[in-house]
């Protein structure tokens, strides 16, 4: 048997930065797959960020209607307490779940959101935050872990997070460790190739979805390196040869997805994605002390987290904001690195100084009306496009777990939450952040050859996977199947089919090891539901 | 049914084995170990093990707080003791965290 559908999702990816390889000849393979079938820009979510826009792109959901704005989520609606985010607390169901729904296998690779691996019929190695010394938690079947560490070459140190290589990624690297760094990312795609590739060769699905997240880590650190536009930036050997590194992961990538295409056979429609676009970072928003200056925030001991305070990925980053601000002088803040989000304190037990619900309407407009003021005191240019509130960009059931405010800077970059002398410092050389707008190719005998459309949603791409697969499409999913991407003869052989969402799909519980407790009696059941509402899992 | 805290101790010693071994730890396993300084595990791990413990036992258990008080103590590290008296007093005896997918639909 050979899969019928692949996606290969390439974190961050952006023809801004594919385009000039392709046309260099260092991507030889994906400028033929773009010349022989349809691409387009495709639209990320608000905000652009990893866990939310893949998330969508496996739900054909918005954010408020699967719950995910960011790598952490809030415990409850009004709490200041945060937590990692988990497989658990996605609140839409997955193509993946579906395709199992309709007796179809999927294999699940290198996704954020899927620890505790979700028992999908298929395999599951997790991706995102999924430290190495657990992967074997992140595995499905569990005997997975097994079969892959058997693997030549098999490295979970480097296939998985390793948080020491992080946190240096996101400090910024020495002069001499770029090329390090970004050979571990050439062999770690490498890595998850060869898990591929054995399953494909062992164990075939109908549906294979890969993620390579390099092009994002990459990007993020050697921006300069990769955008034609700095080139000329670039004058010392040492640069040169890290800019070389740079082009050869991604010619590595291009041999690796050749070999995925191969691996599938003629017949398999092929979709590669990116969940954001990228592009330069020219300065620093700290947003945490853009509110203090204003009198919305203050820090217990009056300075804040500093520059240097790099613990951003582990506990202290899901607590230190509770301890570090002064709750009774604390009116809005951000306590979530990345989804350029403010949270306003609202006054209940907890926080008896906080903003009272008549008041809260009011201090939301006058914060977006004072953020939109903000100018980048070199440039003069504003340093935030556009502040919105929650009810403007988030509906569904999960609305009030996502931030108040969400801001959209300039640069397109994310902010941070870090203390600062100044609320602005300009990034030179410039970093790489994301972009709204990432990539969509696909291919395969019944996508239409050499065509470029207009932009697509990122909601498109799981009723086009759905649809890819022969089934039909349900009705709540947001966005349409892009049919001009779609040969004519096969529309016609095999038209949209939608069909009404079931009320309660099927769920696909993760991991368990505590024993199931089933037969809850209406008391408990009651219980449950009002604990649930509690925590803002439903409304 | 709410374990026992033997249950809860002897649940995450059975996880803490199956994990070690892939990364070659062959120290020892008890109440006193601790997570960072023994184990060698890193802060991302512990947050990591955290969320597989609410999977586990379906409960959302108040982590953060937790993890505030660890992260404000002078050596932030947890022994697998505590690690278990925390679980052990929080759970309550329903579970309570079902899966999302799907129940918003
Ligand atoms: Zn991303």
């Amino acid at each position: 048997m050979k899969p019928r559908t692949v996606l290969i999702g390439l974190d961050g990816a952006t023809f801004a930065v594919l385009n000039p390889l392709m046309q260099d000849g260092t991507m030889p393979f994906l400028q033929k797959f773009v010349a022989s079938g349809t691409h387009a820009l495709l639209r990320s979510t608000i905000p652009a960020l990893t866990p939310p826009a893949w998330t969508s792109m496996m739900t054909g959901r918005s954010p408020g209607y699967h719950g995910i704005f960011n790598f952490f989520g809030k415990e409850a609606a009004n709490s200041a307490h945060i937590r990692l985010l988990t497989s658990n607390d996605v609140g839409a169901e997955t193509i993946w779940s579906y395709a199992n729904r309709h007796d179809l296998r999927a294999t699940v690779l290198n996704f954020p959101l899927t620890f505790p691996a979700p028992h999908i019929d298929g395999q599951v190695v997790a991706g995102g935050w999924m430290p190495w010394r657990q992967l074997r938690l992140g595995c499905y079947p569990p005997e997975l872990y097994d079969r892959i560490k058997t693997l030549p070459g098999f490295n979970p140190r480097e296939i998985a997070m390793d948080m020491a290589h992080e946190e240096k990624a996101l400090e910024g690297v020495q002069q001499e460790e770029y090329e390090g760094w970004i050979e571990l990312h050439t062999r770690r795609e490498r890595h998850w190739f060869n898990v591929l590739r054995f399953l494909v060769e062992n164990d075939p699905t109908d549906l294979i979805t890969v993620l390579f997240d390099g092009v994002d880590k990459l990007q993020h650190l050697c921006w300069r390196f990769l955008d034609p536009v700095y080139a000329p930036t670039l004058t010392e050997a040492w640069e040169f040869r890290v800019r070389q590194q740079c082009v050869n992961y991604f010619a590595q990538l291009d041999g690796l997805i050749a070999s995925i295409v191969e691996l599938a056979g003629p017949d398999a429609t092929i979709v590669m994605t990116s969940d954001h676009g990228f592009g330069p970072q020219v300065r620093t928003f700290f947003v945490n002390t853009w509110l203090q200056q204003h009198g919305y925030l203050a820090w217990a001991d009056g300075e804040g987290p500093r520059p240097s305070e790099t613990s951003v990925l582990g506990m202290k980053q899901v607590a230190r904001h509770t301890y570090q601000l002064d709750w009774t002088r604390t009116q809005a803040y951000a306590s979530m690195p990345g989804g350029n989000g403010i949270q306003i304190v609202r006054a209940d037990a907890d926080h008896p100084y906080g903003i009272p619900d008549t008041e809260y309407d009011e201090l939301c407009a006058k914060l977006v009306a004072e953020l939109q003021q903000i100018k980048d005191p070199e440039t003069g240019e504003a340093v935030i496009a556009a502040a919105w509130r929650r009810e403007e960009v988030f509906v569904g059931p999960y609305h009030d777990m996502a931030p108040d405010i969400t801001l959209e800077l300039q640069d397109g970059g994310l902010f941070s939450i870090l203390a600062s002398e100044t609320i602005v410092s300009p990034r030179r050389p410039p970093t790489g952040t994301h972009a709204p707008d990432g990539i969509f190719i696909a291919g395969g005998p019944d996508i239409r050859r050499g065509v470029e459309l207009p932009e697509l949603s990122i909601l498109d791409i799981a009723p086009l996977l759905l649809y890819s697969l022969d089934l039909p499409i349900p009705t709540d999913l947001e966005g349409q199947v892009p049919s001009e991407a779609i040969e004519p003869s096969r529309l016609i052989r095999q038209p949209v089919h939608k069909v009404t969402a079931e009320p309660k799909a099927a769920v696909v519980a993760p991991e368990v090891g505590f024993e199931d407790e089933s037969g809850l009696d209406e008391e408990d059941e009651a219980e449950l539901m009002r604990r649930l509402q509690a925590l803002g899992y439903v409304e | 049914m709410q374990p026992s805290r033997d249950q809860i101790l002897t649940d995450f010693l059975a996880i803490l084995r199956s994990l070690s071994d892939d990364w070659e730890y062959s120290g020892e396993l008890n109440e006193k170990t601790c997570l960072i300084a023994d184990m060698g595990l890193e802060s991302l791990d512990i947050v990591v093990l955290g969320a597989n413990v609410q999977a586990q036992y379906k409960q959302v258990l108040p982590f953060s707080e937790f993890f505030a008080e660890v992260g404000q103590r002078e050596l932030p590290d947890i022994t697998i003791g505590e690690w278990v008296d925390f679980i052990h007093e929080h759970l309550s005896a329903q579970p309570i965290l079902e899966s999302k997918e799907g129940v918003a639909a």
